[in-house]
């Protein structure tokens, strides 16, 4: 009885929100959300500068408030839910109590934005978090000017994002950097894609396979089978079908597969990742691929692929990486592959070290 | 009116809403922006809180990280960073370590790593590492866990973390192995005991009594299982504790992974001559070499520990003795995972608890020093051939980029996919976060 009592003040305030929200103005972000974010939360919530000390400012929690890029890149969860208030980070974290100590804008940057405030907010994210014309991009624009021109003194390095062969890249690539950054496949593919039913993702706790989200909600998939290598087999991919769809990540390596997993493979069209390493699929298997258009990855690392397999992935204007080292792959294969998808780095060798001089059989080196 | 009947008069949809706000507020989960109520109201829906689990594990959401794996090589003792990777030529504090240059522009590193130089297009230095705990125990524990000893609990190890958060990839394999460790293995802490790492303690002798005695038949076995568990049934129907649970479960994993094919995945033996020879026969060597197998299985935590950084005094002979074992090891690694395609999905970390001093005592030793050394990272998503923060001309205070060892971790939970502001709740009712207040440093990531 006791746990009733303290059960049921619990259960109003759950319900008492889902009730008060069914206000219908159409709330415009620009006019009437951004200048309460402008005065309340910029302030700590900005993409990355360099203040008049010189000193490199990052946004607090990594929350960047002050462009749409920055409010939707957020990994530190749904800042922005659309739709969805309760669960959107933004929201909750400004109708804490007044005491809680993660309550936005924090105690000491001042009171707690009014109710009237805080239901504006939930008002416009209920409604679908439309932004309309804006993004500010005008003001991040010089910020990244600055962020950059400060990278290159903190990171000496080279800033590209293929490590493969020797970095040639001046110190003049890294501004380019910001520009290039790509949007992940995995949010421009799972835009409007609906998410797999929870009945087909329960079907798949007895199978050999692990089907998980790709992360942050995303409704592609990631699918595994560790440990169940053995039970993977050209016939076993079948099980996939019904998700077929919605793969974004493969990892099959080590498995029992050969060429005719090409075929079940074939029909993911929103295959970023593949990794067939270490099986038997050939050249007729890897050349079905060259219809998955998203892939970016493939690891044929030990398998039976060769020239020919190798020779189909031309067409994957997307790839940027494949691994055949240990398999029948030739260097003008490489090539010929590098000259059809600009940019794409075939990893043909392990660049392992020369061995210890005495093998470290000796336990201390000599002295000098 | 009872509770069950108040639960289930409503609709399934405010079931679900009630539970998950009842689980938010009554089990102190205040950040459930990461968590989904949705999760935890489906697994309270699902009859799945039974006496001995814990609520708080239904997974949080992950990140959409590349780092499916950990592989860290923690070096105790202390790692001097002037003579490894933040080099100091021509400065007094430098002594005799020469700075080499690298695969990498404006990647620098001290002539005792000339292995890893050839990688460096690979790896992330950070110079700007910063800390406050110069003894080595307390450091460590700090290192592991993000944060400071206290006699009143403990905390629980970043691979705990990742375990627990990322779950298994491979459900026969152990979630979090340490190799080569010796008493002071990382802990699971407040955490149900199933987190806790597997401890290899040579690498080359793999996974010990993992095959049935001699004499002792499958059947034979079989049996004597069976009288243990009618042993145990009484006492775990009459204690329903986690801790009873969590012993049982150890046990059908063993029993799974005795008869798993997985079970290779511990032998390092079955390698090429070659590979293992480019990893070097060290223990270091054999223990990246063992990490790599792991990891290539499907293990998501592997630490692997090296010593005998605690150079007080001939800190260069010393040097010579410890560094090329590390230089062979780390750069195989490197080489081996970048070409198995697993690098990009596995983050490696090299550690250390703090730096040395800039100053050489008069018998050329070097202290302890936490407030500046270096680290560095690989794989992962890291991008590679990059330096982050630095320190002064002389190595002494950091300059630029402080990454405070909270910060360090919570790069390395961010690389995960694993959310820093996620907030578990120890038995005793405290709230923890992976890496305390750290922030990760996204920067570095490509």
């Amino acid at each position: 009885m006791l746990r009733l009592t303290l059960l049921i003040p619990l259960l109003t305030l759950c319900a008492a929100p889902a009730l008060a929200q069914k206000a219908t103005k159409k709330v415009d972000f620009a006019k009437q959300i951004w200048p309460i974010l402008e005065k309340r939360c910029i302030d700590c919530h900005k993409a990355p500068y360099v203040d008049k000390n010189g000193r490199k400012r990052k946004p607090k929690g990594r929350v960047e408030l002050d462009t749409l890029a920055g409010i939707k890149k957020s990994k530190r969860g749904k800042v922005v839910k659309a739709g969805d208030a309760d669960n959107s980070l933004l929201y909750e974290v400004i109708v804490l109590p007044a005491d809680d100590e993660d309550i936005m804008p924090p105690s000491k940057k001042g009171k707690p934005l009014s109710k009237t405030q805080t239901d504006l907010i939930k008002r416009w994210i209920d409604q679908g978090a439309n932004y309309g014309k804006w993004t500010g991009e005008k003001k991040s624009a010089k910020k990244t000017g600055k962020t950059t021109g400060k990278d290159k003194k903190t990171g000496t390095g080279d800033a590209k994002k293929n490590s493969g062969g020797g970095n040639s890249g001046s110190g003049k690539s890294s501004s380019g950097k910001s520009g290039k950054a790509e949007v992940s496949p995995l949010l421009t593919l799972s835009k409007r894609l609906k998410p797999v039913s929870q009945e087909t993702l329960a079907s798949f706790a007895k199978s050999p396979f692990r089907v998980r989200s790709v992360g942050d909600d995303n409704p592609l998939l990631q699918v595994t089978c560790y440990g169940q290598t053995d039970a993977i087999d050209d016939a076993a991919l079948e099980e996939l079908a019904p998700i077929a769809s919605h793969i974004a990540e493969l990892n099959l390596a080590a498995t029992q597969i050969t060429d005719k997993a090409g075929a079940a493979i074939a029909r993911m069209p929103r295959l970023v990742t593949l990794d067939v390493r270490q099986t038997e699929i050939g050249n007729h298997g890897v050349a079905a691929l060259g219809k998955c258009k998203e892939l970016r990855r493939i690891n044929l690392y030990g398998t039976k692929v060769g020239d020919y397999g190798l020779a189909a992935l031309g067409n994957l204007s997307h790839l940027r990486k494949v691994h055949v080292w240990q398999t029948e792959v030739s260097a003008n294969a490489a090539l010929r592959l590098r000259e059809a998808v600009p940019g794409v780095e075939v990893v043909m060798a392990a660049d392992l070290p020369e061995p210890m001089a005495d093998n470290g059989n000796s336990g201390r080196r000599r002295r000098r | 009116m009872t509770l069950r009947n108040l639960i289930h008069g409503t609709d399934l949809a405010t079931r679900r809403n009630f539970l998950g706000g009842l689980a938010k507020g009554a089990l102190g989960v205040s950040t459930a922006a990461t968590f989904g109520n949705h999760a935890i109201a489906q697994a309270l829906n699902a009859g799945n809180l039974t006496l001995g689990q814990d609520p708080q594990d239904p997974q949080p959401t992950l990140g959409r990280a590349t780092a499916k794996h950990v592989i860290f090589l923690f070096m105790r003792g202390g790692m001097s960073h002037i003579d490894t990777f933040d080099p100091k030529p021509g400065k007094e504090t430098g002594g005799p370590t020469a700075a080499i240059n690298t695969r990498a522009d404006g990647v620098q590193l001290g002539h005792y790593l000339p292995k890893l130089a050839d990688q460096a297009d690979k790896i992330c230095v950070v110079n700007s590492m910063t800390s406050k705990q110069g003894a080595h125990e307390q450091a460590q524990y700090v290192m592991r866990t993000s944060y400071e000893m206290r006699g009143t609990i403990r905390h629980a190890s970043l691979g705990a973390w990742h375990h627990r958060m990322a779950g298994r990839l491979n459900p026969t394999l152990p979630g979090h192995v340490v190799v080569g460790g010796g008493a002071d293995l990382p802990s699971a802490g407040y955490f149900p005991p199933q987190y806790q790492a597997l401890p290899i303690g040579s690498a080359d002798a793999g996974l010990q009594n993992a095959t049935l005695p001699r004499g002792v038949s499958e059947d034979r076995f079989l049996r004597r299982l069976k009288r243990l568990s009618k042993l145990n049934d009484a006492f775990a129907e009459r204690h329903q504790h986690r801790g009873v649970k969590a012993y049982d479960d150890a046990y059908d994993d063993a029993v799974r992974l005795m008869r798993s094919s997985d079970l290779a995945a511990f032998d390092i033996g079955l390698e090429s001559e070659t590979i293992r020879a480019a990893y070097g026969n060290t223990q270091l060597g054999r223990g990246c070499l063992l990490a790599r197998r792991l990891v290539e299985n499907g293990v998501r935590f592997v630490e692997v520990m090296g010593g005998g950084w605690d150079t007080h005094s001939d800190n260069f002979d010393r040097l010579d003795d410890l560094c090329p074992p590390l230089d062979q090891a780390i750069a195989a690694l490197l080489a081996d995972l970048h070409a198995r395609g697993l690098l990009h999905e596995t983050l490696v970390v090299l550690a250390t608890e703090f730096g040395r001093t800039p100053d050489i005592d008069p018998d050329n030793g070097r202290n302890h020093y936490p407030k500046a050394f270096s680290a560095m990272l690989a794989g992962g998503g890291v991008r590679g051939g990059m330096r982050y923060g630095k320190t002064d001309k002389e190595g002494r205070e950091v300059e630029d980029g402080a990454v405070t060892i909270q910060d360090f971790n919570a790069t390395i939970a961010f690389a995960a996919g694993i959310p820093t502001d996620h907030v578990v709740m120890s038995p005793s009712g405290r709230p923890f976060k992976v890496a305390d207040r750290g922030d990760a440093v996204t920067e570095i990531f490509a």
